[in-house]
């Protein structure tokens, strides 16, 4: 598994938006502490998933799922880390 | 008959969804934005998003994550007004201009900051783009321009003022930011934002967007050097005292509003249809201007008339004649100098001040039919022996 963690909450909702529209599924989770002091949320997803869920978080290879026509599709920053190095 | 005309103060009624959000939010759902993981909290969360996506939607704005969540209006310009850099600078704003932008420019003023300078303009407070060309602003610092007066309802051309303030700068000049308030005009006037390339915009979610009070915000184009006006916690980079360079966390410390962002997302679901036309407000100031002692305020051209406006009496001062109104009638206005000095002083109506009338969307041609018939009863009655007192 693996855990993404973005910079804010707006990136989260965009990302999990994204992410639900592309059909790729995922879970909330809280950011673990043992890789970021953050608050909030983070997205954890199965490992196969980390290339179709970078390509719609990155705008790459123009697979953006995007709802509304009117709002921008800029790339949403994330880390990744492996599940196995971080203790919840 | 919807007797409520004060609008521009803050607007009544609002769409029913407003309230069931509020209440959905206060009795069902609760929980923070960000700063937890659970269901309720990513519920909460995607709502604030929502609502901050469909308000850029409504500006024209591509990137949602460039409008921050103020309270109000006037925290989004007193942002801009006080962390921009403009010592040795001069600050041009047009003579309309609300307290929310005068009394934080005077106090930067009073410290030796700034000086305040006046944007050329016509007997309506219109800014005359083509003696704006003529100016020398090389020491502009800011430019300021309140989208629509909240005493004549004028509605000032932006577009055209940008192009005269970069004419008037030359070509080899650096941009000179411009600061939009659109407290009045957001909601009434459609604002297409990034193509006015205004650097920053504030808007009320009470006013027009007919969102609860304790909402608004502040659009920022570029995320430069601006400072915050307030630092604490904002969920994001926990790890430091260091404030969050990154928008819209930069601005928006401590909890925000979040049963008020509800509410204001109910009314951005939920816009009612105008329940009067273009064509009948026009009448409706057109008559206005006809009756004999009354002053009609407002742009001199129709095309510049926003849904407000303002109005003397001959017989009696503004204080008498909004009271004979809302006595005799029932009519709610705002009267006096509705936080907006300058502009009655442009206006010729200072100090007494006027009687605003601020009609909503849910005013009806037969609203506006009542509103001059009452306007001709408080006249007869101020102008009688026995009713009112001299003006």
């Amino acid at each position: 598994m693996k855990i993404l963690i973005f910079r804010c909450t707006r990136d989260v909702i965009s990302a999990d938006k994204r992410l639900k529209a592309a059909g790729i599924a995922r879970r909330i989770i809280p950011v673990p502490r043992s890789v970021s002091p953050l608050c909030g949320m983070a997205v954890e997803l199965e490992d196969e998933k980390l290339e179709s869920a970078g390509a719609v978080l990155t705008g790459q290879n123009g697979k953006i799922a995007e709802a509304k026509s009117t709002q921008s599709t800029p790339a949403i920053e994330f880390t990744v880390f492996d599940r196995k190095d971080v203790k919840l | 008959m919807n007797s409520y005309f004060d609008n521009g103060a803050t607007s009544f009624p609002k769409p029913p969804e407003v309230a069931e959000e509020i209440a959905r939010y206060l009795n069902d759902l609760g929980g923070p934005y960000g700063r937890s993981f659970y269901t309720r909290a990513l519920e909460v969360s995607g709502i604030v998003e929502e609502t901050r996506d469909r308000m850029a939607t409504l500006l024209g704005i591509s990137d949602g994550g460039k409008i921050v969540f103020t309270p109000n209006a006037t925290q989004g310009i007193n942002t801009v007004i006080r962390g921009l850099d403009l010592s040795g600078k001069e600050v041009w704003i047009t003579p309309l201009e609300h307290n929310a932008v005068t009394r934080p420019l005077q106090r930067l003023k009073e410290e030796g900051k700034i000086e305040i300078c006046f944007l050329p303009a016509e007997i309506d407070g219109k800014v005359d783009t083509e003696a704006v060309k003529a100016l020398n602003l090389s020491r502009a610092g800011l430019i300021i321009v309140n989208h629509q007066s909240n005493v004549n309802g004028l509605i000032q051309p932006v577009q055209a003022i940008k192009e005269a303030v970069d004419s008037a700068l030359g070509p080899a000049a650096g941009p000179v930011p411009l600061l939009l308030d659109a407290a009045q005009s957001a909601g009434h006037i459609p604002l297409e934002v990034e193509s006015l390339e205004v650097d920053y915009l504030a808007f009320t979610g009470h006013k027009g967007l007919l969102g609860p009070t304790g909402t608004g915000g502040l659009y920022i184009r570029e995320n430069t050097s601006l400072p915050p006006l307030f630092n604490g916690g904002t969920g994001s980079r926990s790890e430091s005292w260091e404030t969050p360079d990154f928008l819209p966390d930069r601005f928006e410390a401590g909890t925000p509003n979040i049963a008020g962002i509800f509410g204001l997302n109910g009314a951005l679901k939920s816009r009612p249809k105008p329940a009067h036309s273009r064509q009948e407000f026009l009448a409706l100031i057109s008559a206005l201007s006809a009756l004999p002692g009354i002053r009609f305020i407002g742009a001199a051209k129709p095309a510049d008339q926003g849904e407000l406006f303002s109005l003397t009496c001959d017989y009696a001062d503004p204080s008498d004649f909004g009271m004979a109104l809302y006595e005799e009638s029932g009519i709610e206005t705002r009267i006096g100098l509705h936080c907006a000095p300058t502009a009655h002083r442009t206006l010729g109506t200072y100090p007494d001040g006027t009687v605003r009338i601020a009609p909503s969307v849910y005013h009806t041609a037969e609203d506006f039919e009542r509103l001059i018939l009452a306007i001709r009863k408080a006249y007869e009655k101020d102008k009688s022996p026995a009713g009112g007192s001299a003006g």
